[in-house]
């Protein structure tokens, strides 16, 4: 059960990092499909393995061509993302529309962490309308496909780690 | 226990923070990850950005439409004929391609754009399906149908990247068609404009006017003429000059089918021109006539046939 949960984890993300680049960007909507996935994923994962699958992608969208951002930048990121997503999931009710809320708005955050480091790495960054539409594109579209991600989630990844509480004496 | 749970997150975030500060500073490791991700995964883009065309091309032919119910009924007479919609459209640009390439006398080698930046919010570049083993070298213009569309930058046995004119770091000399005024097109990584700045600030720039690539040195990257955008509006920037603004040629969210030029139509020899040698003229010299003895009759008056008898007098 857990190698056939990574196993589509993994596959979903690159899933996504092809589909970001033949499908997503050509519409012209500036929307991040694999943080989605990412984060999403992450929440029924333990926390090493969140990082690694985070790095992983974030990795992947580095590198894809055509590469125009920070190296390292999204893995560094996505592996703090995934990372946090897991360790926290105990945290949010479990309830579908309070997980989306989540998954949504940490993959928002994520991709604003990175619009920061662009900007501290100096490179040209259109700040404005655009930018903010973007934003809020992120958190729109990231809602609809997280809500649109969870049963697949859980079906194929099965019931999500518990947290160790402790052995009663 | 905790420090193992985090054991991997704070190894894989050093590694990441690495790779930025690498980033950073230049060098040959980050280019040579990139080159090493972009030869494993051009493969897969290739193939992926193939199978998504069809649907990509749909929503795009559907979404051009301002009426609704036009709308929803071409998608209902189109939605079984994907192929044909998207073989129509290609027809179309492979036929301004070829015009633009008869005009010009170009060779290209073509290709299709199979994937645009990931993580970029710009439109900075797009990734092309030719690569060195089809000739395809860096440092080539990219055109398609409607015009100038960027240059070749990192090039793998499959695959191109394509920087594009709204790149923010794009930079391309052109010529103002009806002026001949030379100016510099900079992107602003929106594709939707593009930027103008006129050599001579006071120089006749008007909106609708046409811009034109002024040309490189052998043609390369970017042969001269080539269209560029029209100028879509002039504003004040605020401290005393113009800010122009040029409408790209191509559409540069759009980009399917593309022409990489390889190479310009052969150069004719050139010889020197020099000034024609003057020749100087021979002065004009007044001789005076010789005194006709049969002009006597003429010197006093007479006229009719007397006078053109020498030596009578009437």
């Amino acid at each position: 059960m857990r190698w056939r949960a990574r196993t589509v984890a993994w596959i979903a993300v690159i899933l996504a990092v092809l589909l970001q680049g033949a499908f997503v960007t050509r519409l012209g909507i500036p929307f991040q499909l694999t943080p989605v996935v990412v984060v999403v994923a992450a929440m029924r994962m333990t926390r090493n393995e969140a990082a690694l699958l985070g790095f992983g992608a974030g990795l992947l969208l580095d590198i894809a061509p055509p590469a125009s951002g920070v190296l390292g930048a999204q893995a560094f990121v996505l592996c703090l993302a995934a990372y946090f997503a897991s360790a926290n999931q105990h945290l949010v009710p479990h309830v579908w529309w309070a997980r989306a809320l989540f998954a949504a708005g940490l993959s928002t955050l994520a991709q604003a962490l990175v619009l920061v480091i662009q900007l501290l790495a100096g490179q040209p960054l259109p700040l404005g309308v655009g930018t903010g539409m973007s934003i809020v594109w992120q958190f729109a579209i990231g809602l609809l496909l997280s809500l649109a991600l969870w049963p697949a989630s859980k079906a194929t990844m099965g019931p999500q780690p518990r947290r160790r509480m402790g052995v009663a004496p | 226990m905790a420090s193992r749970k985090r054991g991997a997150v704070v190894v894989l975030g050093a590694t990441g923070l690495t790779l930025i500060l690498l980033d950073l500073v230049g060098g040959q490791v980050p280019d040579t990850i990139r080159n090493v991700g972009a030869s494993a995964l051009s493969p897969l883009q290739t193939v992926s950005g193939a199978i998504a065309a069809p649907a990509v091309g749909w929503i795009e032919a559907t979404g051009n439409f301002a009426s609704g119910e036009i709308r929803a009924a071409d998608w209902q007479e189109q939605a079984p004929a994907i192929t044909q919609v998207r073989g129509d459209q290609r027809t179309a640009e492979l036929d301004q391609l070829l015009g633009l390439l008869n005009t010009a006398d170009l060779t290209v080698v073509p290709g299709r754009v199979v994937a645009y930046p990931i993580i970029s919010l710009d439109v900075t570049n797009v990734l092309v399906d030719t690569g060195t083993d089809d000739g395809v070298d860096a440092d080539r213009a990219v055109i398609s149908g409607q015009g100038l569309v960027g240059r070749t930058t990192a090039v793998t046995p499959g695959t191109a990247e394509v920087k594009l004119l709204s790149a923010p770091d794009s930079a391309v000399g052109g010529r103002i068609l009806r002026t001949g005024q030379a100016c510099v097109v900079v992107g602003t990584g929106d594709p939707n404009f593009l930027s103008v700045r006129v050599l001579d600030p006071l120089a006749d720039v008007q909106i609708g006017d046409s811009v034109i690539a002024f040309g490189s040195k052998d043609g390369r990257p970017f042969p001269p003429d080539l269209p560029i955008g029209v100028v879509s509006a002039i504003d004040d920037d605020g401290a005393g000059g113009r800010l122009i603004r040029l409408e790209p040629a191509a559409n540069l969210t759009g980009l399917d089918l593309v022409g990489v030029i390889v190479s310009q139509g052969d150069r004719a020899a050139r010889a020197p021109i020099a000034p024609e040698p003057v020749v100087p003229e021979e002065p004009e010299v007044y001789v005076e006539p010789i005194p006709d003895p049969g002009f006597v009759g003429d010197q006093f008056g007479f006229t009719g046939a007397a006078a053109e008898q020498p030596g009578v007098v009437q």
